[in-house]
């Protein structure tokens, strides 16, 4: 990279998070807090209550927070460590057969710490080492296979310091590899349902049969009230994967203490919780999906709040029989759901405001227009000076040297 | 906040502007290079030329200085070097100083071949892991029976039948425009600029000029040569042949001959006779600094036993000996030998084909002992240390590796490079 392009790339990173409130679309983060056997219901409509979201436009995902495994890892971190720095000398010692069987070594300490809730850094750059192995030994499989499952876990690049240009191709081919090429499926039995995260992704609730790339992967599957499950697996091409999962009851819910303040906050107003949660799952706005008692899987009054600050500034009730896409329907204004108002405006959506009008903080009000605002046209003036830089530099500046080799 | 941001933005817009000054170098042309090859760098653009510092930092972090490089500045904006043997595989920098105090730093591959020669003649030059040039192959004669590489990695010299050819070792392996047919050739070793060659009588000392083709240097009468070998500075080469001590005109033992190598005053030093049976098949030489004074250390491989022989200077060569470590290979099977560097001092390895093993040997001042014995998956055929003490067997068609240097315990273990026919016999550049 040019030198000149570092303050150039900052500026443009500075003047994009200063666009920001003019243009980009704010991350809706979607969180069920159903209680108990209500959390299942509220994940599948949380699930498509996103979707939705996304069809109109929005920035949605679907969050929750795991509860406390409880597990206690079966090897030690220094175990781990002490492993993978064997693998990295007899790696600089070009001894592969060694690097096979210590990243072996470690990558067995590492997926128990994972398990436990930790050492996923350690998990992924021990497979970029055992990648980087195997394609040295002309194991290329070997090294698709090692670097496929670090990128499933993490999309972290190798370490340009410890490896080559060989290796960091490696990641990129793996990387633009398309799911579909290199996919596999996953047949899910849960008994009683329950939400799953695959590799630490929340993905909600899911029974059938799932399309997956394949590799491998953690599954970690959870319902209140029951003992968390947890299981390594690996999927393979064109081949289909089953687990049947039969949960036991546990003592207590497992639940996590954000589930259960974001639940108190549906209830009152946003607070800590809700901020905790933005930050944790990165999101600019949460909703969240709550359900009354009784609910069941067929049957569930369930309640949404959507906000930032320090109010709710949408609110909705629904009753769900199984029909997500009809729920969430209902809860965002187009069906049968029922809108509530009360104490947070005069205005739940901006249909309900006149001309010219918008329902900004549950008031109608008539939107400044950013043309009259002093930074709209600061930013505009930083852009065009950026842009007639990025024109004049190359053109004014001596051409950099150059050296042939031969 | 808003405020602050924008100022930031249009601060950074004018430190863009400030600081585009000098922009990185660019580097064109081949980076993809290989141990012993000569790498010329010219400054085409640019206006702050060339000073006379110049570095090599390979990927091990290890720093090879001008000498090392034989770097010749041509002028302040071309310089050429030399990647030297010892050089990591591996991402390479060669930093070239600039008159401004500052440096060039031009990122480089540097890889090693693995030459191996078939029976039918066939050279291949094998990439080792780690190094991004390509193989290629010559077909270099009707039949193949040793191939050797000199010290610098440069030069790779074969005997095919009665016909010593030498090619350049670079990027791609190409004629050295140099040869001779020596009658009866039995064995070759490559020095920088040359080799040895051993027949049925003699051994030859040759050298290939630039320009000028191949010059016999030196020619000695030794008996029927069956082994040659140089040590790694070209300076000293000994021969193994079978030799008449009781002058009946029969061979009746192993003798071995010391050679100082010196162009055209090359000298032959007194003989050494280790046995009373002709029937040694390999040798290997190393010279060490012992208190300041060289050290020759030669193991000369024999069907029931291991010679050791050390010559201080003037004094008389020592001639010590073990049993081969269990079952002894016959005679005929001590296929190869070569000498590596560890921090223990020089390994001879030694390959035996009726064992599938590969023995490796030291010295304890001047005791030859037995270090290690590596299996081998199958009998291999020739053996060659290639960095310091990484060991390369070639057994049909395979490669296997061990670091005999990094471990109490080696292990060999099959690399993913592979020769297309049965290798007769292996080269890695060190």
């Amino acid at each position: 990279m040019p030198r000149a392009s570092a303050p150039l790339l900052l500026s443009l990173v500075l003047s994009v998070a200063s666009a920001a409130p003019a243009g980009a679309a704010p991350t809706v983060v979607v969180v069920p807090t159903g209680k108990g056997d209500a959390l299942v219901p509220t994940a599948t409509l949380a699930r498509a209550l996103a979707a939705k979201l996304r069809e109109r436009g929005e920035s949605a995902k679907v969050a929750y927070q795991p509860p406390q495994s409880g597990l206690t890892s079966q090897s030690s971190k220094a175990d781990a460590e002490t492993a993978y720095n064997t693998a990295v000398k007899a790696f600089e010692m070009l001894d592969f057969a060694n690097v096979r069987k210590s990243a072996g070594e470690a990558l067995g300490h590492y997926k128990n710490l994972v398990k436990a809730g930790s050492g996923g850094a350690g998990y992924v750059k021990t497979l970029h080492l055992l990648a980087a192995a195997c394609l040295f030994d002309g194991d290329n499989a070997g090294a698709f296979k090692a670097m496929n499952d670090a990128v499933i876990f993490s999309r972290t690049p190798p370490s340009k310091k410890r490896f080559n240009p060989t290796v960091q191709g490696l990641y990129r081919k793996v990387v633009a590899q398309s799911r579909d090429e290199h996919a596999g499926s996953l047949k899910l039995s849960i008994s009683p349902p329950a939400v799953i995260w695959l590799n630490g992704r929340f993905i909600g609730p899911a029974t059938g049969t799932l399309r997956a790339r394949a590799g491998l992967y953690l599954i970690d599957v959870y319902r209140p009230g029951h003992v968390p499950w947890l299981k390594w697996f690996r999927v393979r091409v064109d081949k289909t994967r089953a687990l049947t999962i039969a949960l036991k009851k546990a003592p207590v819910s497992g639940e996590s203490g954000l589930t259960k303040l974001l639940r108190r906050e549906a209830k009152s107003s946003p607070g800590a919780g809700v901020q905790t949660a933005l930050g944790r799952f990165g999101g600019d706005e949460i909703v969240l999906l709550d359900a009354d008692p009784g609910c069941t899987p067929t049957r569930c009054t369930v309640r949404m709040r959507r906000g930032k600050g320090a109010t709710w500034t949408k609110s909705s009730q629904t009753t769900y029989t199984g029909d997500a896409k009809a729920a969430v329907d209902a809860l965002l204004g187009g069906g049968a759901g029922t809108q509530i108002a009360g104490g947070f405006g005069q205005c739940t959506n901006d249909t309900e405001c006149g001309p010219n009008e918008r329902c900004i903080d549950a008031k109608c009000s008539r939107p400044s227009s950013i043309v009259r605002k002093w930074w709209f046209w600061t930013l505009i003036g930083v852009a065009a000076g950026g842009v007639a830089a990025a024109i004049a530099i190359p053109l004014s500046r001596p051409d950099g040297p150059v050296i042939e080799v031969r | 906040m808003r405020r602050a941001i924008c100022i930031a933005a249009i601060a950074a817009w004018t430190l863009a502007l400030l600081g585009c000054g000098e922009p990185d170098l660019e580097v064109r042309g081949t980076t993809a290079r290989v141990v012993g090859e000569t790498v010329k760098l010219e400054l085409t653009q640019g206006s702050t030329p060339f000073s006379d510092a110049l570095e090599l930092i390979d990927s091990s972090g290890r720093r090879f200085d001008k000498a090392t490089l034989r770097s010749a500045i041509e002028t302040d904006r071309k310089v050429s070097l030399m990647l030297p043997p010892g050089a990591a595989t591996g991402t390479g920098i060669v930093q070239v100083g600039r008159t401004d105090g500052g440096t060039y730093d031009v990122r480089l591959n540097i890889g090693r071949f693995a030459v191996a020669l078939d029976s039918l003649g066939k050279v291949e030059a094998l990439p080792l892991p780690g190094s991004e040039v390509g193989r290629t192959e010559v077909q270099a004669g009707p039949a193949g029976k040793q191939a050797s590489i000199a010290p610098s990695g440069a030069q790779l010299v074969t005997l095919l039948n009665d016909d010593v050819k030498v090619f350049n070792l670079g990027r791609e392996l190409s004629s050295g425009g140099a040869g001779l047919i020596v009658s009866n050739a039995k064995a070759v070793v490559a020095v920088d600029g040359g080799a040895i060659v051993g027949t049925d009588a003699q051994a030859l000392v040759l050298s290939f000029k630039q320009g000028a083709g191949t010059q016999q240097d030196a020619s000695f009468v030794v008996g029927n040569v069956s082994s040659v070998a140089a040590d790694a500075t070209g300076k000293r080469a000994v021969v193994l042949s079978s030799c008449d001590t009781d002058n009946d005109t029969q061979p009746d033992s192993d003798c071995v001959w010391p050679i100082a190598l010196d162009g055209s005053n090359s000298t032959l030093g007194q003989v050494i006779a280790v046995d009373n049976a002709p029937s040694a098949k390999q040798i290997a030489i190393a010279t060490v600094d012992n208190a300041g004074t060289e050290r020759q250390l030669i193991v000369v491989a024999d069907g029931d036993r291991i010679y050791g022989i050390t010559i201080d200077g003037a004094l008389a060569p020592q001639v010590r000996s073990i049993a081969w470590p269990g079952n002894a290979p016959n005679s005929a099977s001590a296929v190869a030998i070569d000498v590596g560097t560890s921090s223990l001092g020089p390994l001879f390895a030694i390959a035996d084909a009726s064992n599938s093993r590969v023995q490796t040997v030291g010295f304890d001042g001047d005791q030859i002992k037995p270090v290690s014995t590596l299996p081998v998956p199958a009998a291999p055929s020739s053996l060659s240390y290639g960095r310091g003490a990484r060991l390369y067997v070639a057994a049909g068609n395979k490669l296997y590796f061990a670091d005999v240097g990094a471990s109490n315990e080696p292990k060999l273990e099959q690399i993913g490079v592979e020769s297309t026919q049965p290798i007769q016999s292996l080269a890695v550049q060190k």
